[in-house]
This record gives C-alpha cells, structure tokens and sequence, in this order.
C-alpha cells in the first residue's frame, strides 16, 4: 500500500509540484539565511581566527575583539610575570587610511606582529615569505583585500607595489590567505615595531597582548591568572569568540534581521505545504474512505499518509539543500561574501523540515481520523 | 433450503442532529441468501445507504443484531470489523471511487494489497480478473481515459478479485446510461451467482428492477415488504 501511497502523491502533479517547492524554498531560505549568518558571524571573529592564539589578554572595557583600547606597554612586563605564562607578545590593531599610488585613499585594517617572532600571523602564505616581512618597509596583504584595492585602483597590486599610510611608504613583499575582516577592510600585516612607526603617535598602544601557557596549564587557569594579578581582562580564544559573537547579538541588529527571515521561511513552509498537502487530502478524501471501507485501518491511512508527507519533505529538502550549497560554492568562488554552512545548519533545517512535514501530516491525520468509512456511501 | 447470508434482526440505528434525532433504522428485519441478488429500494431519504453501511460493517448500529455468513457482526470489535470488511465485503460504489493517479490493475489489486498479497501476485491476479470481466488490454490505462461503464467494471472487478462472500453495490447503475446500466447489472447478475455469494444493491433506479432475484422495499427507516 505504500507504493499505492507514494503514486497518490506523485501523481497529483500539479500539488506535488507545490508541495516539493514549498519545502525546497523553506530549506533553501533558512539554510542560506542561517549560513549568511554564521559566514558574518564568523566573519567577526576573523582576527581571532587568523591569529591562534590560546590567550588574549586586553583592557577590562573590551568586550569583542574589532574593539581597541589600548594598553601601556608597560602592561606586557606584567604579563609575562604572571607565573604560568611561558611567553606573552604584542599585538597592534587599528583602521587607518591608506593612499594608494594613484591618490585614492582607503581604510585598512593594520595589524602590527611581534617583531621578533612574528606570532600571530595568517598561516598560509600565497606569494612571499613571511620572513620577508623582516625587510624595510615591508607589509603582507590579504588576498581578498588585494583584490579590492585592485578594484578600487584599476590596475593588478603586485608584490613590489607601494602605498602610504600616515605618510609613511610601505612596500608589499607578499600576499596571505586570512579570513576576511567583519566591515571587509583590507588586512595588512607588519611587525609590531613598524606599526607603531607608522601609524600617528599616541600615548598608549599596545591593543591586545597575546600569551600561550606553560605546558601542564590549561589556557583557563593561566587565563583567570593574568586577570586575577595584573586585573586585565584576559579570555582564552574561545572565550573572546563568545565574547565577541554575544556583542553582536546584543549591540547590532543582525540575529534579528536573519532570525526573522529563517522564522518566515519557517512559517512559509508550514503554511504552504500544511495548505497544500490539506488540500490534497481533502480532495482525495472520497479514495480514503473508500480505502477505509474496503478495510484499510486508520493506522494503515496514516502510515500512508505519514509516507507522503516525509517523502515530500525528503525531497524538498534535498533540492533546496542542493540549491542553497551551490549558491554558496558559487558565491564563494566568485565574490568575498559571508557564506558559512557547517553540518549543524542542514542538521538544524532538517529538523525543521521534518517539523513542517509532522504539522502537514498531523492535519492529514486529524482528518482521516474523523473519516466514516460509511461517508463514502454519500454521494 | 437455500443457505442463509445475511440475517438481521430488530436493528436500530438514530442520528443525533442536535435539536431533534433522526430515526433512520427502525426494527429492521431481514434475510439475504446465498447466490442471491438482493435490491433493496425505496425514495431518497428512506435509510438504504444508512441499511448498506450497518450490512457493510462500516457504521455502528444502536441495537439490533447482524449476522453475515455465520458471523456476528454485532459481537465484533471494530478492528474485527475491519478485518472481516477486508476479507468477505466487496463494495461497488455511485461514484466508482478508482483511485485517478493508479492504473485499472493497480485499482482493482487494492483489495489484495489490503490484504497483505504481493504486488507481484496482487497484479497478476488483478490482471486475471479484469480479463474475466471483459476488460483486457485495460490494465495500464488510467480510469480517466475510460467510460463510465468501463469504469464501472473496474470497480467491479476491484470489489471481486478478492473473491467476497457480500458485495455491497450503492445505486450501481446511477451514474451510467441505460443501456450500460444494464450491462453492469447483467454482471452483478453473474457474480451472484458464481460463488458461494450474495449481492445487494441499494437502488432507486426502477430501469434494473428485473435484474433483482428479490427485491426489499423501505419507507421511513422501515422495511415495508
């Protein structure tokens, strides 16, 4: 019978058609929503991603890590006093202006590395060393930022090129792979000294202080010490990544703008496919209490019934699952764009799909059964 | 002594309609026997669909006691019911009630798959049976693509191909010109008499009147002959 069930659905083209779009478009919008979502939230966390670092020590007003308050540079010696810190290293982090050789300005995201080690920089290198860094003048650039200054200048950067900040020329001696920046800045990495070299002078500097613990210390315990004895804010990684992912939840618009558009197409899903498979109930009512006379079960029915439901939702969500993944492997290849789907969010979609299907099913069920098999007898 | 089919005794059946109750079975009495082809008739509203459901087993009587080929009917469950539906009722509908998506043989095997038949087996015998009633080289078509008479004699070999000691038939002919009419009629005619078998046909279409071994009359939820 379940076959016979299955040729009910399909064959009902023209509501089969609309039940499979509705749940392919409730698939397709809440994955891609979700993962436009997590791609900039993630998005935000860029420079914790880029760098690796297991402890991040800051002012105790910072909340999330686009945000800057500088330290005194004497607060690193503090730092590495801190019994559990195997080694503690500047970090400098600010947006500044950059003129490009053709005049043009634009705003970058400069970070300064420890000149000595250079810990914290991006780990994939696409043309140059990073050890070229070490020469005068000398920046790496992220490539996804490259390309938006060769947007903005009309002519391929190329290792070599030059532009200023604060009027200071700085050389590019090569190109990184980084994930790119929340407000889509171009990131420009150099050694911590030149930073302060280069960009106008201020009292305090030093943005974040970057510390990795000693071997047997988890990164908490040396974490709640530096904050206990230096009474700086120190996270672990993890914890600045919640940190600054609940700033954004809290401070910005964002979960809201994208928790409407998951929740509509949520709601457009039940409401289109719980019409649509009612319908198809309704109208083929007279079958399944004819079904029913024969000695079909109510439970029978509802397996039937059940069947269809699941199956339609399988299907939907298999087209709008494959939809919503090739848009994001297009836009990824072709433009920077904040596209984020890990296994979670087809988990998540699917549980949200399976709902819609047990709502439209429920109905369904609801109706046959109330179903009188001796209805059928009343033309 | 013909063998006795149906037997049923001061049956009762109401309808609660809120302001008022409708008596639609009032001490309903009667027999149907084996090989026979009973027509029960009456004007609209009298209570012969109401009289074909309780015989069917697909609605409750209030009192009263049914017994169907040596089955109490009144004693069963409702899942009983439904499994005895499954197995001895044939039912041939007004509205043939052919499933549209499903070909002819996919309709007529229902019965079967109900039963827990194969599809494989169920197809075959289907097969047969649509052969034995005139219709091979059907078996693929949708009920659509066929006439009411045609479709009518899917219905029938829907409600035979499980071989059922009743076939329940709801103003058979209703939908069909004379002519087809009586073709279908002279069938049931032939079913009735096949197996150990009995046909009712609920009807108020007087063209089929003689295709009836007796005929049952009903007024106001009464039988009056």
């Amino acid at each position: 019978m379940y076959e016979i069930a299955l040729k009910m659905l399909f064959g009902d083209r023209s509501k089969y058609l609309m039940l499979i779009s509705a749940l392919a478009f409730a698939t397709l919008l809440t994955t891609q929503q979700s993962s436009i979502f997590l791609g900039l939230m993630r998005w935000t966390t860029a420079t914790l991603t880029n760098t690796q670092i297991p402890i991040w020590v800051m002012d105790p007003e910072v909340s999330q890590v686009n945000e800057v308050k500088a330290l005194r540079d004497t607060d690193i010696s503090r730092v590495r006093s801190v019994d559990g810190v195997a080694w503690a290293v500047p970090f400098y982090f600010s947006l500044q202006q950059a003129r490009l050789d053709n005049g043009d300005f634009k705003t970058v995201q400069f970070i300064g590395l420890d000149s000595t080690t250079l810990v914290g920089a991006p780990a994939i290198m696409l043309e140059g060393s990073l050890q070229d860094l070490r020469q005068a003048q000398a920046v790496i650039i992220d490539r996804i930022g490259l390309l938006k200054l060769n947007k903005e200048r009309g002519i391929a950067i190329t290792i070599g090129d030059t532009f200023e900040i604060n009027d200071n020329q700085l050389r590019i001696v090569g190109i990184c792979d980084a994930a790119p920046s929340f407000f889509g800045y171009p990131q420009i990495f150099t050694t911590y000294d030149r930073a302060l070299q280069t960009v106008p002078k201020v009292r305090e500097n030093l943005s974040f202080i970057l510390v990795q613990p000693k071997k047997g210390l988890t990164n908490e315990e040396v974490a709640a010490k530096i904050t206990k004895e230096t009474h700086l804010k120190s996270l672990t990684e993890e914890q600045f990544f919640w940190s600054t992912i609940k700033w954004f939840f809290v401070n910005t618009s964002i979960p809201i703008s994208f928790g409407t558009t998951v929740l509509l197409g949520f709601i457009v899903g039940v409401a289109v496919s719980g019409q649509t498979f009612y319908t198809f109930i309704l109208e083929n009512l007279s079958n399944l209490g004819a079904l029913k006379a024969m000695g079909a079960s109510t439970f029978l029915l509802c397996r039937m019934l059940l069947l269809q439901a699941f199956c339609a939702g399988f299907i939907g969500y298999g087209i709008g699952l494959g939809v919503a993944g090739g848009f994001g492997f297009l836009t990824s290849q072709a433009a920077q764009f904040p596209y984020y789907m890990p296994y979670q969010i087809p988990l998540f979609v699917f549980v949200l799909i399976l709902l819609i299907c047990a709502f439209s099913a429920f109905i369904g069920i609801r109706k046959i059964s109330q179903l009188d098999a001796a209805e059928v007898f009343r033309a | 002594m013909p063998k006795l089919a149906i037997d049923v005794r001061r049956v009762n059946k109401s309808f609660d309609q809120g302001s008022y109750v409708v008596h639609a079975l009032q001490e309903i009495n009667f027999k149907a026997y084996v090989n026979e082809l009973l027509m029960i008739v009456g004007p609209s509203g009298c209570g012969k669909t109401t009289l074909l459901s309780v015989i069917a087993g697909t609605l409750r009587f209030d009192s009263g006691e049914i017994d169907l080929f040596d089955t109490s009917l009144h004693q069963l469950s409702e899942k009983e019911i439904t499994s005895f539906r499954r197995e001895n009722v044939g039912f041939i509908f007004q509205q043939f009630h052919l499933i549209p998506t499903l070909n002819c043989v996919e309709n007529v095997s229902i019965p079967l798959l109900l039963q827990g038949v194969a599809r494989k087996e169920a197809l075959q015998r289907a097969s047969e049976m649509m052969k034995a009633i005139g219709l091979e080289g059907r078996e693929t078509e949708r009920p659509k693509n066929l006439s009411g008479g045609q479709q009518q004699r899917i219905a029938i070999a829907r409600a035979l191909v499980h071989h059922p000691k009743l076939i329940i038939c709801d103003e058979p002919t209703s939908s069909l010109d004379a002519e087809t009419g009586c073709r279908v009629m002279e069938i049931l005619s032939q079913v009735a008499k096949s197996e150990e078998r009995c046909v009712i046909v609920v009807t108020h279409d007087n063209r089929i009147f003689d295709y009836a071994d007796r005929t049952t009359k009903m007024n106001d939820g009464k039988i009056i002959n």
